[in-house]
C-alpha cells in the first residue's frame, strides 16, 4: 500500500518561495552579478543617448531664451500703447511684455560730462518693476526700489550696483540718480542701444504718452501669432495711411524660430521604446536561458504560481541592481547641463529607469510563464 | 490504477520504432524496458510521461497525478547543493524546510550521498548526481517513476542501491518504468518489456 501523501496541488509556502529565491540569488544561480551591469549597461548607453540629446535641444532653447532670440519687436515710433503692450505680459503664451521709447532728455554722468548716456523710458513690465510682472531682460535690483535701471556698459564705466546711486545732470540740472538696477544685454548679436544706455520705468497709465516700440518675449508661442498680438499694441494712424509696423527679432543671429517640434522631431526619439524592447528582451532572454532548471523545478513538483513568484523575486532583486548602478550613472551626466536643466532631465531618467526595471521583469515574468516540463525531455533527446 | 499501455506504435520516419506495444503496468511492480540502443525505450518512457504522442494506440494513466523522470543526462543546478535539490520536491509538498530536509538527508542516505549534502551539484560525480536526481524523483512521492538508464555511471554498489530504492518505491504502490541494458537491474525488476517482441 501507498504511504499516505499530503493533500494535492500543494503549493510551496511564500517563505519558501522567498527562500528559493534568495538561495538562487546568493549563490550565483541567476547570475545577478552578471546580468545586472549587463542591463545596467544597457539601459545607461540608450538613456544618455536620449538624454543628451534632450539635454541639447534644452540648451539650445536655454541659449536662444539668453540670447534674446525670443525677444520680439513692434516698432511704431510714437504709437504704441503702453498699457495694451504691458498687458500682453498677462497672457499665458507671453512670458513677459514692455513697451519703449527714447527719452529726449540729456543725461550726462558728471564725472563724464562731454559725453551723454542714452535715456529710454519703459513702462514698468520691460524691467519687470510691475507686482508679479516678469522682467524682458535679466535684470539684478535690490528690493523693489523706484529709480533707473543701468545697461551693462554703462554699469562698467561708471561701476555701478543696485541699489547705489549715479551723479548725472539731467538737462543741465544736478541730481543723484538712484540705480533701481541693472540688466544684462550682452553684444551677442541683439539689437544695439541699449548696452550703453539707462533706461526709466514709468508706470503706463490712460494718460502716458505712447511709445515707439513694444518687447515681448513668447519664446513657446507661434511667432505669427506673437506678431499679431505685437501689431495689437499700435495705436492707428489719425491719417487715411496706415502706420507701418514692423515686426522683428531682438537677435536674430540664432535664427528666426525656434523648433519647438525638435523634441518629437530629435533623431534618438525611439531610444524609448527600443530601451523598453532591449530591457523586455533581456529579461526574457536571461529567463529563458535558465528554461531547464525550471522545468526540471516544475517537474519536481513546483507549480507555476509560485515558479512565477520565484522568477519575480529573483529578476526583481537583480533589475533593482542593475537601476541602482544606472541612475547615478546617467544623472552624472545630467549634471554637467545648466542648473534649472537638471529637474527635467532628472525626472526623464526615473522614467527611463523605471521603464527598464518594468520591462525586464515582465520579459522574465512572460518566459517564466511559458516554460513547460517537457523541455526536460526535448533536451535530453537532442542530446 | 494500472498504466494502460494499448496498441503503441511510433514511428520517427525511417521505420516505426515499435508496433502495437500493449502492456499492463501493475502499481507494486517495477518494469524493466528492454532493447538495443536506439530501439525506443527513451521514446517510450515519454509517451507514457505523456510527453509524446504515439503514432498510435493511447496510454492510461488514470489515479497517477504525480509522475516523475529520473533522466540518463543528469542536470541540475550548478550552484545549488545537493541537499537543496532533494528538498525542493519536499517543499512542494507544503513541508517547511527544517522538516523538509531531514527527509531529504534521509532519502540521500539510502543512496549513499550524506557526505555530500553540502556540496554544489556542480561538484559531484557523475554516478552521484545520477543518484541525487533519483533521490529527487522519489521525494516527489511519485505515482509513476521512469528512469531512463540509472546505472550508466554507476558502479555495482550504488547500482544495488538503486535496485533498491525501486522494489522500495513499488511496495509503496507506484509503477516503476526503467529503460535498461544492465543485467542486474533487468534481473531486480519484477517484470520486462521487450521492444524486440514490438517490432
Amino acid at each position: 500500500m501507498r504511504t499516505p501523501q499530503p493533500a494535492a496541488n500543494h503549493h510551496m509556502s511564500p517563505r519558501d518561495i522567498v527562500s528559493e529565491a534568495w538561495r538562487n540569488l546568493t549563490t550565483g544561480t541567476t547570475g545577478a552579478a552578471i546580468w545586472a551591469p549587463c542591463l545596467a549597461l544597457i539601459i545607461t548607453m540608450l538613456a544618455s543617448l536620449d538624454i543628451g540629446a534632450i539635454g541639447q535641444l534644452v540648451t539650445t532653447a536655454h541659449q536662444w531664451n539668453q540670447a534674446g532670440a525670443s525677444l520680439l519687436t513692434v516698432t511704431a515710433p510714437g504709437h504704441v500703447d503702453g498699457v495694451l503692450c504691458d498687458a500682453l505680459g498677462t497672457l499665458p503664451s507671453i512670458r513677459a511684455a514692455g513697451a519703449i521709447r527714447a527719452h529726449p532728455a540729456e543725461v550726462r554722468a558728471v564725472t563724464t560730462p562731454s559725453s551723454s548716456i542714452p535715456v529710454h523710458a519703459v513702462t514698468t513690465g520691460f524691467v519687470g518693476a510691475r507686482a508679479g510682472a516678469q522682467a524682458l531682460l535679466p535684470t539684478q535690483t535690490v528690493g523693489a526700489d523706484p529709480g533707473i535701471f543701468a545697461g551693462p556698459e554703462v554699469v562698467d564705466r561708471y561701476t555701478l550696483t543696485p541699489g547705489g546711486t549715479l551723479g548725472v545732470t539731467l538737462s543741465g540740472t544736478f541730481t543723484q540718480a538712484h540705480i533701481a538696477g541693472t540688466y544684462v544685454y550682452p553684444a551677442d548679436g541683439r539689437q544695439s542701444g541699449l548696452a550703453y544706455a539707462i533706461v526709466a520705468p514709468e508706470p503706463p497709465g490712460p494718460h502716458s504718452a505712447p511709445f515707439d516700440q513694444c518687447w515681448v518675449d513668447a519664446p513657446k508661442s507661434d511667432p505669427n501669432h506673437t506678431a499679431t498680438l505685437l501689431r495689437s499694441t499700435v495705436i492707428p494712424s489719425a491719417g487715411p495711411q496706415e502706420l507701418p509696423a514692423e515686426v522683428t527679432q531682438v537677435n536674430a543671429s540664432l535664427g528666426t524660430e525656434l523648433d519647438l517640434n525638435a523634441f518629437n522631431h530629435r533623431p534618438t526619439r525611439l531610444i524609448p521604446i527600443a530601451a523598453g524592447v532591449a530591457a523586455f528582451a533581456v529579461g526574457w532572454w536571461i529567463t529563458r536561458r535558465r528554461r531547464l532548471e525550471m522545468a526540471s523545478s516544475l517537474h519536481a513538483g513546483m507549480d507555476r504560481a509560485s515558479l512565477v513568484t520565484q522568477t519575480a523575486i529573483e529578476t526583481g532583486i537583480w533589475a533593482a541592481m542593475a537601476c541602482m548602478i544606472a541612475y547615478p550613472l546617467i544623472t552624472l551626466s545630467i549634471h554637467t547641463l545648466p542648473a534649472q536643466d537638471i529637474a527635467p532631465l532628472t525626472t526623464r531618467t526615473g522614467l527611463y529607469i523605471l521603464q527598464g526595471f518594468t520591462f525586464t521583469l515582465a520579459g522574465a515574468l512572460l518566459a517564466a510563464s511559458t516554460i513547460k516540463e517537457k523541455h526536460l525531455f526535448n533536451y535530453f533527446k537532442d542530446r | 490504477m494500472p498504466l494502460e499501455l494499448t496498441g503503441l506504435t511510433h514511428d520517427f520516419g525511417p521505420g516505426p520504432l515499435f508496433t502495437n506495444l500493449t502492456a499492463t503496468c501493475l502499481p507494486g511492480r517495477v518494469y524493466a524496458i528492454m532493447g538495443p540502443s536506439g530501439s525506443g525505450k527513451s521514446t517510450l518512457l515519454a509517451i507514457a510521461a505523456g510527453w509524446l504522442p504515439p503514432t498510435a494506440g493511447s496510454v492510461e494513466r488514470t489515479g497517477m497525478p504525480v509522475v516523475r523522470w529520473a533522466f540518463q543526462n543528469p542536470h541540475g543546478l550548478p550552484r545549488r547543493t545537493a541537499l537543496d535539490h532533494v528538498t525542493l520536491p519536499l517543499l512542494t509538498l507544503g513541508i517547511r524546510r527544517p522538516h523538509a530536509q531531514v527527509e531529504a538527508m534521509a532519502l540521500m542516505e539510502k543512496f549513499n550521498l550524506s557526505h555530500v549534502a553540502l556540496r554544489e551539484f556542480r561538484a559531484l560525480s557523475g554516478g552521484e548526481a545520477q543518484r541525487l536526481l533519483l533521490a529527487r524523483a522519489l521525494a516527489s512521492r511519485p505515482d509513476l517513476l521512469l528512469v531512463d538508464e540509472p546505472t550508466a555511471q554507476l558502479d555495482p554498489t550504488s547500482s544495488a542501491l538503486v535496485a533498491t530504492s525501486f522494489s522500495a518505491l513499488a511496495g509503496t504502490g507506484a509503477v516503476v518504468l526503467v529503460a535498461t541494458h544492465d543485467p542486474d537491474i533487468i534481473t531486480a525488476c519484477t517484470d520486462r518489456i521487450n521492444l524486440a517482441d514490438f517490432r
